[in-house]
């Protein structure tokens, strides 16, 4: 893979309310969402002429892109879904940069939104396909084969933690060190004034905290929240004109391997290791080059394993990486998950991996509350992981 | 036999082997015939190659934990009386990984490498379900 020959970039990002936000569905969210996005930047809503989202479950409609741009008057030549769970948001922005190069667009914007907390919309969808559980997370946590694994009761928690055990029986990884991924990140989200979860946790805390699939308790499992965001990308040149500089898409890779966690090849290795190695080649970067992490943690097992399979640490060594969280909390050599992610920030579902991104790009703008700002930060790298470590999309960004 | 609660499998005929291989007491596993490969999940053909010569291989049942999980929040109130109880990914002795539960041991004792085999649950008319339980080897 070779980079754009335009030079690309993210230039401008917002964030909806998140939480707890009753009464606005996905579309209004990405709608908030996108007017913060543009004044970001300065870009105006008719200058848009790519636009790649995500879906929702919430207001499940067959051509979800085009109900929004409907929705809030945009009328893009390029436009598109993606749905590959976690994983989908950087997928959509190397999308943008494909289309900007193929001169398909010159402005893109990415959005995702849901309403899991809230269900705002989601009656509505009951009513009119006749889903009677009437409950969405039960929508999300549906992953699993219908015939092969969800009559011996799995759950989306429990397919993650066959990971997390297996990663413990191979490597000796203990749940104290997948404990203090949780607490680390938490640390993180109780410097962030938007975060869900303010209160700081200890290892203590998790340990004790309510058993969901062993080893995960109640803390190492992400967060039911309402929330969205919007992202702007275009070429350097077009960024030449607006409100802020641009933070450069210096790389990306995506992989898939399966579905179905019964059909994983490995429960310690994931297709970050493939994603890692495009990503790193396409930016002419290694992981030394990093100064801070934004990986996914839809679980405390994942940024783990992904710290691995990213090459900053050995297979196996996981553990002692996160281990007193030194390393990996603000002011130490890899600062991962600097907002709060899935696990104390915001888990809207389908959406929650964009706030890796516009948690980078604030990153990388200097614009985050003092405590919680990454020294100097040159470059981050952020990760999406979809279903159960089943796609993983990496991407690498850049101060100019 | 009382309501069986719980999501049951559909029996298509891709899967249907598999099913009356359980119902009978044997735990039938697909082969390719082209390519010589073992795969799960049960289908038609081979997920490698694509070939739809398969063949269903009456396999020892027995195999070992790769991996587990113990289930402290159910997915629905169906297996709310269950809990606290065992998901694994067992690894064949033929070669395929499977999805099941472990039964017949307190949860906390079941580790990853212990070797199991395979009995049978009959939950209704149609379906029979393959779960797994301690082997000793001798
Ligand atoms: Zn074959």
């Amino acid at each position: 893979m070779r980079r754009w020959r335009k030079r690309i970039a993210i230039v401008g990002i917002g964030e909806s309310d998140l939480g707890t936000v009753p009464g606005k569905d996905s579309y209004e969210l990405s709608r908030q969402a996108l007017i913060r996005a543009l004044d970001d930047c300065g870009v105006r809503k008719s200058e848009v002429d790519g636009v790649m989202t995500s879906g929702a479950f919430s207001v499940l409609y067959p051509m979800h892109s085009l109900l929004f741009c409907e929705y809030v008057g945009l009328r893009p030549r390029y436009t598109s879904v993606m749905q590959i769970g976690g994983a989908t948001h950087i997928l959509n922005v190397l999308t943008a940069a494909n289309a900007i190069e193929a001169g398909m667009c010159e402005i893109a914007l990415i959005t995702s939104a849901e309403s899991l907390r809230s269900f705002a919309g989601f009656e509505r969808l009951i009513r009119l396909f006749g889903n009677a559980s009437g409950d969405m997370t039960a929508v999300y946590s549906a992953i699993g084969h219908p015939d092969f694994e969800v009559p011996f009761g799995t759950t989306l928690i429990g397919q993650y933690a066959l990971y997390a055990n297996r990663h413990m029986a191979e490597f000796g990884t203990t749940h104290e060190q997948l404990a203090q991924v949780a607490v680390s990140i938490r640390k993180h989200a109780s410097m962030h004034p938007q975060a869900q979860k303010r209160q700081e946790i200890s290892v203590e805390d998790v340990m004790n905290a309510k058993p969901i699939a062993s080893p995960f308790t109640k803390d190492e499992c992400s967060l039911i929240s309402d929330g969205g965001a919007a992202i702007i990308v275009t070429t350097f040149e077009r960024a030449r004109d607006l409100k802020k500089k641009p933070v450069e898409i210096l790389g990306g890779g995506a992989k898939t391997t399966q579905e179905h966690a019964t059909l994983s090849k490995s429960f310690t290795t994931s297709p970050a290791v493939s994603a890692g190695n495009d990503c790193f080649a396409m930016a002419g970067l290694t992981p030394a080059d990093v100064d801070f992490a934004e990986l996914y943690d839809c679980f405390s097992i994942t940024p783990l394993i992904s710290l691995e399979d990213f090459g900053f640490c050995k297979k196996g060594e996981g553990g002692a990486f996160v281990e007193s969280g030194k390393r990996i909390e603000i002011g130490g050599e890899l600062p991962i998950v600097t907002h709060g992610g899935c696990l104390s920030h915001c888990h809207p579902g389908l959406p929650s991996g964009i706030f890796h991104i516009t948690e980078a790009v604030k990153q990388l703008r200097c614009e985050v509350e003092p405590a919680r700002q990454v020294k100097d930060p040159k470059v981050g790298l952020v990760s999406g992981v979809g279903g159960i470590f089943s796609s993983v999309t990496a991407l690498l960004l850049a101060k100019v | 036999m009382s309501e069986y609660a719980k999501p049951l499998p559909d029996i298509t005929e891709s899967t249907k082997p598999f099913w009356e291989g359980c119902k009978a007491g044997k735990l039938l596993l697909p082969k390719c015939r082209s390519c010589g490969q073992m795969f799960f999940f049960p289908n038609h053909f081979c997920p490698e190659c694509l070939s739809e010569d398969v063949d269903w291989i009456d396999s020892s049942g027995k195999g070992v934990v790769h991996t587990f999980t113990i289930i402290s929040r159910p997915p629905s109130d169906a297996f709310a009386a269950d809990v606290p109880y065992v998901v694994a990914v067992i690894d064949l002795e033929e070669g395929p990984r499977m999805l099941s539960n472990v039964i017949g041991i307190p949860p906390e004792h079941v580790r990853v490498g212990m070797p199991v085999e395979v009995v049978f649950e009959r939950v209704s008319e149609e379906i029979t379900l393959p779960k797994f339980r301690p082997f000793d080897r001798v």
